[in-house]
């Protein structure tokens, strides 16, 4: 018999822990900020939406539509990284264990956490939509419909949460997919899920229908499939843009006509929804209880994955780089040098596969054609180094290695410059020879590529100083890599590295100049992060 | 044995296997009545992963663990209803109040009543930071939340792991003093390697050596084994760090005079030393290298 006292027990707790956090705080901001960002005023040029480059009148119906189309995509990225920590925290505090020494069965801890996530999104979501809606009072230009908005939200926000709050327990639960490598699938995952309404978006507009869905809404947790089929039904075009985007001035605005859900729309998007619950019955199975014998199994059968395997076969290899510790530190240079280089061997001994990958690719580098190494091997390169960089800024706070380090002359205050220093450094190991090769040919593309190291450096070295968890960085390297990648180069601002020698010498000074303004942000945030613990 | 009526809690020939082939606990046997049952034992004893099989969070390789006649590793939620469970290193969600904490464990044991939050935080001193986050509390006041936590629901048997670990001296009395308060109409075990933690409030001490019992006796029979076995002695400062290397020292203290030492063996081992009359601290040491200090024969008390 589920109780349902202790369902909500856990799922209100697990709901106010989160919301108490400043970083949540952060997260609405950032949400607002999102919402003015998304929703421009057309006298710039751009809009929200553009169909066969008209613009769309800003009313209720185009701006909660799209919005909500927006960050049902965006929720279902970041949601996941956001609620995909509800039990490990439990195991780090260890109040697990106090957890399953209690009446409390697994399936009401799991069924409480899914509500705790659901509420938490939920309430982003809600953030979300009010953002918006302070957006339209701003930039509308017809009357606010606040029933629009809700219709919208409600339409496609509830498969979403779900969708996420689902697949976060089952990877969760699920040893190898509970920690980085869960963290890489799942934005691999989310891309297939956003691969299901490819159907719709490439089929021609006569072939749907505005009454019946199309098949792939009814598997389609983020609502793009109904949404494209209504905007191609309704305005019969294929062509149209969601999201910061310009228009032809010169083109009258259209006005674009509300979806009026029937029963097949309602279905499909309830079958979205239903879709990913009985992933839960393979997450209670595999749920550990904080069983500390199964977590200890969990721990030793990520060692004996794969990657791990070979990492502990090559350790010895780490044993090579030890001469990078013994840098003279005479000065106050060689004592950032050597803080710089210890850094770096920390890496290479955590990772000691990444010297091999990284010889490996160099050799690769000398004998295949340029456009190989510039298009494949550096993107290929640059996925390699996502989780060692994150990893890198956090380290310490992490594992509580801090306070023993921070004695080291000068350490705590050249931090984010030493961490800057050896994720560049890293990123040359494995790109060095490449770069070498295009510097030749295309000496533009070799200077984005050194930008495109020190800008990749310069987000991990800021969001592992900000969020203090490698998570962050894992979701932007990879989204950022996917787009760069995906666009191959047509929108020379996306080419940060150089990967297709579309960048010019503006988009490398802006990538400059960010990596400047990250590292300032990142010392910021540490100095203030430092004195609020001295004060504390 | 004691009598199967008297018994609250049997560990039935139980052992820990761990994947790695390593024993966390070897064929362990224990019948525990009411009282604070005190589990000693060096660190990497057994003695955590004894608690966390008998607190139902980790299952046995192979033996039983009855609880009031209920095999508890088939049917944990017997135990479960009337347990009360502080691990060690035991962490706290920062950014809930001390109330709300405590309402969440509350009903997670199917507590319902607030008054009984009320009464438990005033239990704990904790009453007039009730409201506040717990994130902001000294580490006694966690434990005191944890402990406060553990009794929610008026458990008839309290398993509390290394409880006083990193506490300052006045919070490990303050804290003693509690458990000292709880102990009565109930089972508490306690673990510790640390014996000032458990020699006022025990009324049983079980000691455990590498995943086994060593001994299980009340403090006053562990002292008694140990009467004539222990001896006091003033050594020089140079003398002492060639000493404790051969040995078994339970304490020493630098004074003017020379290093005081005791010193725990069969017979006196240092000419000059006096026979003392023998502390737990000297019995836990005494028993533990039962092997080395006595020759091998089996102290085994139970």
């Amino acid at each position: 018999m589920i109780s349902g006292k202790r369902l909500r027990a856990v799922a209100l707790s697990d709901f106010r822990i989160r919301f108490r956090k400043t970083s949540t705080a952060v997260t609405f901001v950032l949400l607002s900020l999102t919402a003015y960002l998304l929703v421009p005023d057309p006298a710039t040029g751009n809009t929200l939406m553009e169909i066969d480059h008209h613009r769309v009148f800003y009313n209720s119906t185009s701006i909660a539509l799209a919005t909500a189309c927006l960050y049902s995509i965006l929720l279902s990225l970041f949601g996941f990284y956001l609620v995909s920590n509800s039990i490990r925290k439990d195991i780090d505090s260890r109040a697990g264990f106090i957890v399953a020494s209690t009446p409390l069965r697994s399936v009401e801890y799991l069924a409480g956490k899914l509500f705790g996530n659901i509420l938490f999104l939920g309430a982003l979501a809600a953030g979300f939509l009010l953002s918006c809606g302070a957006m339209y009072l701003l930039r509308g230009e017809a009357p606010l419909e606040p029933l629009e908005f809700l219709k919208y939200y409600a339409l496609l926000m509830p498969p979403s949460v779900v969708f996420v709050s689902v697949i976060a327990l089952l990877f969760e639960s699920i040893s190898f997919l509970s920690g980085r490598l869960g963290d890489i699938v799942y934005f691999f995952f989310w891309i297939l899920g956003i691969g299901v309404a490819a159907g719709v978006i490439t089929a021609d507009p006569s072939s749907l229908s505005p009454n019946q869905p199309h098949w792939t809404a009814y598997f389609d947790p983020q609502g793009v499939a109904l949404i494209a089929q209504h905007v191609k039904t309704a305005t019969g075009t294929g062509s149209f843009t969601i999201g910061y985007t310009p228009f032809d001035r010169d083109k009258a605005p259209v006005i674009l006509q509300t979806l009026k859900p029937g029963v097949p729309h309602l279905l499909a998007r309830f079958s979205s929804m239903l879709i990913p619950i009985p992933l839960l019955g393979l997450a209670l199975l595999l749920f550990h209880r904080f069983d500390p014998t199964k977590l200890r199994v969990s721990h030793g059968k990520a060692r004996r994955g794969w990657v791990k395997g070979t990492n502990l076969l090559l350790k010895p290899l780490a044993r090579t780089f030890r001469f990078m510790l013994g840098f003279p530190r005479t000065n106050r240079l060689g004592w950032f040098f050597g803080a710089v280089l210890a850094e770096f061997w920390m890496v290479l001994t955590a990772y000691p596969i990444l010297p091999v990958l990284a010889v490996a690719s160099s050799v690769v580098s000398l004998f295949l054609p340029l456009p190989a190494v510039t298009q494949v091997l550096l993107p290929v390169a640059f996925l390699i180094l996502i989780p060692p960089l994150a990893e890198a800024a956090c380290r310490e706070r992490r594992f509580g290695t801090g306070q023993m380090i921070f004695v080291s002359p000068l350490f705590k205050s050249l931090y984010v410059g030493c961490k800057f220093a050896a994720c560049v450094i890293l990123v040359l190991f494995f790109t060095g020879i490449g770069l070498l090769r295009v510097a030749f040919s295309a000496p533009g593309a070799a200077l984005s590529l050194l930008i495109g190291a020190a800008v990749f450096a310069a987000v991990a070295v800021c969001l592992g100083v900000i969020v203090a968890s490698p998570k962050a960085f894992v979701v932007v390297a990879l989204l950022f890599w996917y787009l760069a990648l995906s666009d191959r180069g047509r929108v020379p601002a996306l080419d940060f590295a150089g990967w297709f020698g579309t960048a010019g010498a503006n988009v490398r000074l802006s990538y400059a100049i960010l990596t400047l303004l990250l590292l300032a942000t990142a010392q910021i945030a540490y100095r203030w992060k430092w004195r609020r613990e001295e004060v504390a | 044995m004691n009598e199967p009526s008297a018994t609250l809690l049997s560990i039935q020939s139980v052992t820990k296997r761990f994947r790695s082939g390593t024993f966390g606990i070897k064929d362990l046997s224990l019948d525990m009545q009411g009282g604070v049952i005190g589990l000693l034992g060096p660190n990497g004893a057994g003695k955590t992963t004894l608690m966390q099989m008998i607190a139902t969070i980790s299952v046995p390789t192979s033996g039983r663990i009855v609880f009031r006649g209920s095999d508890i590793v088939r049917e944990p939620d017997v135990l479960r209803q009337k347990l009360g469970y502080l691990p060690q290193d035991f962490g706290v969600y920062d950014n809930l109040t001390a109330r709300e904490f405590l309402s969440y464990f509350a009903s997670l044991k199917g507590v319902y009543r607030p008054s009984r939050i009320s009464e438990m935080l005033e239990l704990v001193n904790l009453h007039a930071v009730a409201n506040r986050p717990v994130g902001g509390f000294s580490g006694g006041m966690k434990q005191r939340l944890g402990i406060a936590q553990a009794l929610i629901n008026d458990p008839d048997l309290l398993i509390v792991d290394e409880p006083t670990a990193g506490l300052d001296p006045e919070e490990r009395v303050r804290f003693r003093n509690i458990l000292s308060d709880i102990g009565f109409g109930r089972l508490v075990i306690l673990s510790t390697h640390i014996v000032s933690d458990i020699e006022s409030v025990a009324t049983q001490i079980a000691i455990l050596r590498e995943g086994s019992l060593v001994a299980f006796a009340p403090p006053e029979a562990l002292l008694c084994a140990t009467v004539g076995r222990v001896w006091e002695a003033v050594v020089k400062s140079e003398e002492f760090e060639e000493l404790r290397k051969t040995l078994k020292i339970s304490s020493a203290i630098r004074k003017p005079d020379g290093v005081h030492i005791r010193i725990v063996g069969p017979e006196k081992q240092l000419p000059g030393s006096v026979a003392a009359e023998p502390g737990l601290e000297d019995a836990f040491l005494y028993h533990l290298n039962a092997d080395s200090v006595a020759g091998g024969q089996d102290h085994d008390q139970r």
